[in-house]
C-alpha cells in the first residue's frame, strides 16, 4: 500500500502546518529565553551611602531610602503595570502613572492599584571600600 | 439639491475606508523620510533636535503623527460603519475576517510602539506599561514582550517592528480586503490637503524626559483610567484581546444576536469615551484627581501648536539639556548671573520658564511660559519639577508664610465670626462677604507667598509675595542693570545678558517687604521703628530713613545679633521658614529655633551635620561647609538641625558661623544673672532682654461704603473698604504677661506682649444689624530687638506699664500702700486706661489676648510683683539684699531692718 494514500493532500499540509508553527514557535521560545538569559545578566551597583544625609534617593534603577543607620533599597518598579517611581509626595513613594503609593522606609503599598509592596534589593557592604553593593 | 443634501455629499466623498487607507500611505511614506533623522541610539535627542531645528522633518513627523491619528480614527469608523450596515457580510472568505479583526491588534500596536519612538518621559513609562501588559499574557506573555518590546529603554526592537512588521500586516491586510490601495485621486488630494494643513499648525506631542503628569496617548488614556482601579494588569491584557474576539464572533453570529452584540460595542465605546474624558481632562500630577476649577488645575493640550517658518531659519547653535535638545538655549545660551545650581548649561530655561522649547520660534517659544516661575500659583511645575525640589514646594504652601492662618483666625475671631482665635485657616479659604473676610481682603491678607510676582525684578515692598521669589531671588548690579534697560526699551536685538540669581542669598531686605508690618520684627532688629512722620520731615536727617512705601522711620537700638552681623537666616532655618509640612496656627507653633538652643552652657541637643536630612546637608554644601565630623546644635523643640552653628569640647563650646560673610563666632551662655536664684525662673530670655517694642494703642476700624480701596487678593480697585485710623505708635519696654501653655514652668512662661488690638470695629458700617465692638487685646510678640544687658528690676517691679496697668506714675506709700495714676484716660467701653491690659490691681476677666492660653498678670503675680517692688523704692537692684532676696525672699525679708516698709495687701 502506497503511504500516501494514507494522507490525503489537504491533511498533509494541515500536519505541514502544525509542524512548522511547532518548530517556529521553538525557535521563537529558545530565541527569546536565551537572549533574556544572556542580556539580563547579574547587574550591581556600589554606592557609597556613608556621607549620604537621610532621606529618600532616587536612581536610575532602583529607590534607596535611609535613617539613621538603616538603608532599605527597593526596585523602583512599581510593582503594578511597571512604570518607574521617581517621585516621593508627603512622605509617601507615588507611581505617576497609575496613583500607587507606597511607603519609603518599608516598600509596602500604603495605596492601591498596586497589590505588592516594592521588591527588595540585596545588598551588602564591601569591607575593603566600605561602599554598599546593591545586586539589582 | 437641498443645501443639507449637497453638504452631507460633499462629506461623503468616499467611504471612511479609502480615507483611512489614504492617510495610511500618508503615513508610510512620511515615515519612511523619518527615517532619516531619526536615531534609534538617541532616540529623544533625535527627535527634540529634528522637532526644534529640522522644520522640514518636524512638518513630517506631523504629518505621520496626523495620518496615524486619522487611520485610527477612521478605521473604527469604517469598522462601524460596516457593522451597522451588515455589509461585513460581502467578506466572503472567514480567514480574511479572521485577519481583518486581529489585524485591529497591529493597528493599535503600531500606533503605541511611535507613541513610545518619541522616547520621552511618558513614551518611557508607555514602554514599561505595554512590557508588564503582555507580559501578563499567559504561556506566550515573555516571548511576545522580548519580540514586540523589547528591553526597557531600548528601542531597536520596538522600532524594527513598528517600522517593519506592524506596517506590513496592516497593509497586507488593507489590501487583502480591499483589494487595492489605487486610492481615488479626488480621496487622496483631500485628505493630503487636510493632513497638510493640520501639520502645519499642530505639533505632533513630545514632552520632557521628567513631566510631572505622565499620561499615554488619547486613545489609551481610557486604559490608563481602567488600570487605576485594576489592581491586576493582566486583566487588562486579557480585555484588551477580547473585544478582538468578539469581533471575529460577530461575523458568525445570527442577526438577532447581531444587534445585542453591536449594542454592547457600543456601549463599551461610549463607556471608554468617558473613561478617556476621565484620564485627559479629570486626571493630574501622580495620577490623582483634579477638578478643572481647582488652582492648581493642569489642562491637557491635545493640539500642541507649531508653525512651518517659511522664512529664512537662520543655523543656530543646538545645547542639548538632559538628554533633548532646547531650543530657548539657542537664543539665550550666552545668558549669565546664575547661581551654580541652576546655570543653564545644566538644567536649561524650560525647567524653571516652561514655554515651548521646541522651536525656534519666539513667540511660539514664550507662549504659555512663566515669566515669574516661583510664584506659588505654578511652584510645582517649575521649582518643585521632579528632581529640583518637590518636597519644598509641598511643603511651602502649608507653611505659615503662604497660609497666614494667626491672622485670618485671629481677625475672623475679633470680628465675631469664630469662637475663638484658633483654627488652621488659610488665605484661600478667605470669603468676599463676611465683615472679617472682607476687611482681610482690604488690609491684611496682602503679605502671604501665594500673593502673585507679577514683574520681574528685586522682590519689592509694593510687590509682596511671590513664593519661592519672596526669599531666593537675587539682582545684583548687572542684572538690575539689564532689567532697567530692558524696561526703557534699549535692548535691541540683543538678549538680556544678565539674569537675576535664585540661591541662598537670603538678606534682611528679602524679610523686609512683608516684616515691616504689624509686629515690624525686620524693622526693630535692624533698629527702626515706624513714625508718623512724612518723607518731607526726614530730608537732611541720618536718623530716619524713609522705605520705598513712603514710611518715615526713626533710629532706634538695634538687635545685638543684627549688631553682630547676623542676619535673620542665621537663625530662622529652612523648616520654619519653608515650613516642615505640617500646618501651625500661630507664629510661636511655627518657629522652632529658641534663645536657649544657642545661648546655653552646654548644648541641649545636638547631632552630627552628616546625619542630618537631605536638605540641610545640601544647604550645608551650598554654603561650603564641611560636613564630616561636624556637630550642630539641633532645636530642643523639634529637632531640627541649626546648619550653621558648631558644637564643640562635648558641647560646651557653641558657635555659630554667620551666613553673612562666613566668619566663626563664639555663642556666649547665659550671664550668671539670669539662672540666679529661682525667682526668675518663669521669665523667658525675651522678658528681660528686649530692648523695645513698637507699640500702638487705639485703633478705628469701619467700613467705608464709597471709599475706593484695595483687595489685596484679586489686586483689583474695589468701591467701598474698610479702613483703619491709627494712633502714632510709641517704641517702649514691652509689657509683661503669661503664657500658660508654655509648660516648661510651672504656672506658665512670663513673656513679652504688645498691644495687639486695642481698637474699635465699627461692624456696623459693614452690615446695619450689627454693633461697634471694642476689644482690648495684648499680643504675645517677640520684638526681636534683642540687648545684652537686660531690663533693670525696677523697669520691671515699679514700671506700671510692664506689668499691664498702662503708663502713669506707680507710688508706694509711706503706709506701705501702692497707688497708681494712669498717663492716659479711662476708655469709655471698659473704664481701663487707653493703654492698659488689665485694671490696677485687678484681675482681668474675659479675653485679653489673641492667643487662648496667654493672659496678663493675675492679681497674686501682680502682688508678688509689687511686694519685691517696694524693696526697690530703697534698695538697688545689684544690691546685696536683693540678689539674696532672689535667693529666697522670705528668708531675706525676715532679716529686714526695722524702718523697711511692707507692702500692705
Amino acid at each position: 500500500m502506497n503511504p500516501l494514500d494514507l494522507i490525503n493532500r489537504r491533511s498533509f499540509l494541515k500536519l505541514l502546518i502544525l509542524a512548522v508553527t511547532g518548530l517556529y514557535y521553538y525557535l521563537w521560545s529558545s530565541v527569546t529565553q536565551r537572549n533574556r538569559a544572556l542580556t539580563a545578566g547579574s547587574s550591581i551597583v556600589k554606592i557609597d551611602i556613608r556621607k549620604l544625609a537621610n532621606g529618600t534617593y532616587f536612581y536610575d534603577d532602583f529607590i534607596l531610602f535611609l535613617k539613621g543607620e538603616n538603608a532599605g533599597f527597593y526596585s523602583n518598579k512599581c510593582t503594578h503595570a511597571g512604570c518607574v517611581i521617581n517621585r516621593e509626595i508627603g512622605g509617601e513613594l507615588v507611581c505617576p502613572c497609575h496613583g500607587s503609593k507606597f511607603d519609603p522606609e518599608t516598600g509596602r503599598v500604603l495605596r492601591g492599584p498596586a497589590g505588592s509592596p516594592l521588591r527588595t534589593l540585596t545588598h551588602y557592604t564591601d569591607t575593603k571600600t566600605g561602599k554598599t553593593i546593591v545586586k539589582l | 439639491m437641498g443645501t443639507r443634501k449637497k453638504f452631507r455629499k460633499y462629506l461623503a466623498f468616499d467611504t471612511w475606508g479609502w480615507v483611512a487607507t489614504a492617510s495610511l500611505l500618508i503615513c508610510a511614506v512620511s515615515g519612511v523620510l523619518l527615517t532619516v533623522p531619526y536615531d534609534v541610539t538617541q532616540p529623544y535627542l533625535s527627535v527634540t533636535r529634528l522637532v526644534t531645528a529640522n522644520p522640514a522633518a518636524s512638518y513630517v513627523r506631523n504629518l505621520h503623527y496626523w495620518s496615524a491619528q486619522l487611520f485610527l480614527i477612521l478605521t473604527l469608523v469604517h469598522l462601524f460603519d460596516h457593522l451597522l450596515k451588515g455589509s461585513e457580510v460581502n467578506i466572503r472568505m472567514k480567514g480574511i475576517w479572521f485577519r481583518l479583526s486581529f489585524s485591529l491588534i497591529f493597528v493599535f500596536y503600531a500606533m503605541i510602539s511611535g507613541f513610545i519612538l518619541k522616547a520621552d518621559g511618558d513614551s518611557l513609562q508607555a514602554q514599561r506599561i505595554l512590557d508588564s501588559l503582555i507580559r501578563g499574557i499567559p504561556a506566550i506573555g515573555n516571548m511576545l514582550a522580548d519580540t514586540f518590546v523589547g528591553l526597557p529603554g531600548k528601542f531597536q526592537v520596538i522600532y524594527i517592528q513598528h517600522a517593519a512588521t506592524a506596517t506590513i500586516i496592516i497593509f497586507v491586510v488593507v489590501l487583502e480586503h480591499a483589494r487595492s490601495l489605487m486610492v481615488n485621486l479626488k480621496t487622496f488630494v483631500i485628505t493630503t490637503l487636510i493632513l497638510g494643513s493640520v501639520s502645519l499648525f499642530f505639533r505632533a506631542p513630545v514632552n520632557g524626559l521628567n513631566e510631572e503628569i505622565m499620561k499615554g496617548p488619547w486613545y489609551f488614556v481610557g486604559l490608563q483610567e481602567i488600570l487605576h482601579w485594576l489592581p491586576r494588569p493582566v486583566y487588562a491584557s486579557v480585555g484588551l484581546i477580547l473585544p478582538v474576539v468578539l469581533l471575529y464572533s460577530y461575523y458568525h453570529l445570527k442577526p438577532g444576536l447581531k444587534q445585542i452584540f453591536l449594542k454592547l460595542f457600543f456601549g463599551l465605546l461610549i463607556a471608554y469615551a468617558l473613561l478617556t474624558i476621565t484620564g485627559l481632562f479629570f486626571r493630574g500630577v501622580m495620577w490623582q484627581w483634579q477638578w478643572p476649577w481647582s488652582d492648581d488645575y493642569r489642562s491637557e493640550q491635545l493640539m500642541v501648536p507649531d508653525r512651518f517658518p517659511i522664512s529664512r531659519t537662520d543655523t543656530y547653535e543646538m545645547k542639548i539639556i538632559s538628554g533633548g535638545v532646547e531650543g530657548c538655549m539657542s537664543c539665550h545660551g550666552n545668558m549669565t548671573g546664575f547661581s551654580d545650581a541652576h546655570k543653564p548649561e545644566f538644567i536649561g530655561c524650560y525647567s524653571c520658564h516652561g514655554g515651548d522649547p521646541l522651536t525656534l520660534n519666539k513667540s511660539l517659544a514664550h507662549r504659555e511660559m512663566y515669566a515669574v516661575p516661583g510664584n506659588l500659583s505654578n511652584a510645582a511645575a517649575t521649582c518643585g519639577n521632579t528632581g529640583c525640589h518637590p518636597a519644598i514646594t509641598e511643603r511651602v504652601p502649608e507653611s505659615l508664610m503662604a497660609t497666614l492662618s494667626g491672622i485670618i483666625s485671629v481677625d475672623r475671631w475679633v470680628f465675631g465670626q469664630n469662637e475663638k482665635p484658633l483654627g488652621l485657616a488659610t488665605v484661600k479659604d478667605i470669603g468676599s462677604s463676611s465683615a472679617a473676610d472682607v476687611h482681610l481682603r482690604n488690609l491684611c491678607a496682602g503679605c502671604h507667598l501665594g500673593s502673585e510676582k507679577l514683574k520681574p525684578g528685586p522682590p519689592e515692598w509694593i510687590d509682596r509675595g511671590g513664593g519661592c521669589n519672596a526669599c531666593h531671588l537675587t539682582y545684583d548690579r548687572k542684572a538690575l542693570a539689564t532689567l532697567n534697560s530692558m524696561k526703557r526699551g534699549i535692548s535691541g536685538n540683543n538678549e538680556p545678558a544678565f539674569h537675576p540669581a535664585i540661591d541662598l542669598n537670603i538678606t534682611n531686605d528679602h524679610c523686609q517687604s512683608c516684616h515691616s508690618r504689624s509686629g515690624r520684627i525686620s524693622m526693630n532688629y535692624e533698629g527702626w521703628h515706624e513714625t508718623g512722620l512724612k518723607p518731607a520731615d526726614a530730608k537732611g536727617r541720618n536718623d530716619l530713613k524713609i522705605l520705598p512705601d513712603k514710611r518715615v522711620f526713626s533710629k532706634q537700638p538695634a538687635d545685638v545679633h543684627h549688631t553682630a552681623g547676623m542676619l535673620c537666616i542665621d537663625c530662622h532655618g529652612s523648616y520654619e521658614l519653608m515650613g516642615d509640612g505640617n500646618r501651625y496656627m500661630h507664629k510661636e507653633d511655627a518657629v522652632k529655633v529658641q534663645c536657649s538652643d544657642c545661648h546655653t552652657h552646654k548644648a541641649n541637643k545636638q547631632g552630627g551635620l552628616a546625619a542630618s536630612d537631605q536638605e540641610t546637608q545640601l544647604i550645608a554644601w551650598l554654603r561650603g561647609y564641611k560636613v564630616e565630623g561636624a556637630e550642630i546644635i539641633l532645636t530642643q523643640k523639634s529637632g531640627q538641625a541649626l546648619v550653621n552653628t558648631r558644637v564643640e569640647e562635648n558641647g560646651r563650646i557653641l558657635s555659630l558661623i554667620k551666613k553673612s560673610g562666613g566668619t566663626k563666632v563664639l555663642m556666649k551662655p547665659p550671664a550668671a544673672v539670669c539662672s540666679e536664684g529661682l525667682a526668675h525662673n518663669r521669665l523667658s530670655c525675651e522678658a528681660c532682654h528686649t530692648g523695645w517694642a513698637p507699640q500702638c494703642i487705639g485703633c478705628h476700624n469701619s467700613f467705608e461704603p464709597k471709599t475706593m480701596g484695595f483687595d489685596m487678593l484679586t489686586g483689583n480697585t474695589v468701591k467701598g473698604t474698610w479702613v483703619e485710623y491709627a494712633a502714632e505708635g510709641i517704641a517702649d519696654l514691652p509689657v509683661l504677661g503669661v503664657i500658660e501653655s508654655d509648660k516648661t514652668v510651672k504656672g506658665g512662661k512670663i513673656s513679652t506682649f504688645i498691644p495687639g488690638m486695642i481698637m474699635t470695629i465699627d461692624k456696623g458700617s459693614f452690615n446695619k444689624n450689627d454693633k461697634s465692638e471694642f476689644h482690648r487685646l495684648y499680643a504675645p510678640a517677640s520684638a526681636h530687638t534683642t540687648q545684652q544687658l537686660g531690663r533693670s528690676c525696677e523697669s520691671c517691679h515699679n514700671n506700671p506699664a510692664a506689668i499691664g496697668y498702662g503708663r502713669g506714675t506707680l507710688q508706694f506709700s509711706k503706709k506701705g500702700i501702692w497707688s497708681f495714676d494712669a498717663l492716659y484716660a479711662n476708655s469709655k467701653y471698659d473704664g481701663l486706661p487707653e493703654d492698659a491690659w488689665t485694671g490696677f490691681l485687678k484681675e482681668r476677666k474675659g479675653p485679653a489676648s489673641t492667643r487662648v492660653d496667654a493672659r496678663p498678670f493675675s492679681l497674686a503675680e501682680q502682688r508678688k510683683i509689687l511686694t519685691v517692688g517696694a524693696c526697690l523704692t530703697c534698695h538697688k537692684g545689684n544690691s546685696i539684699v536683693m540678689k539674696n532676696a532672689l535667693n529666697d525672699f522670705n528668708e531675706t525679708s525676715k532679716s529686714r531692718d526695722k524702718d523697711c516698709i511692707f507692702t500692705i495687701w
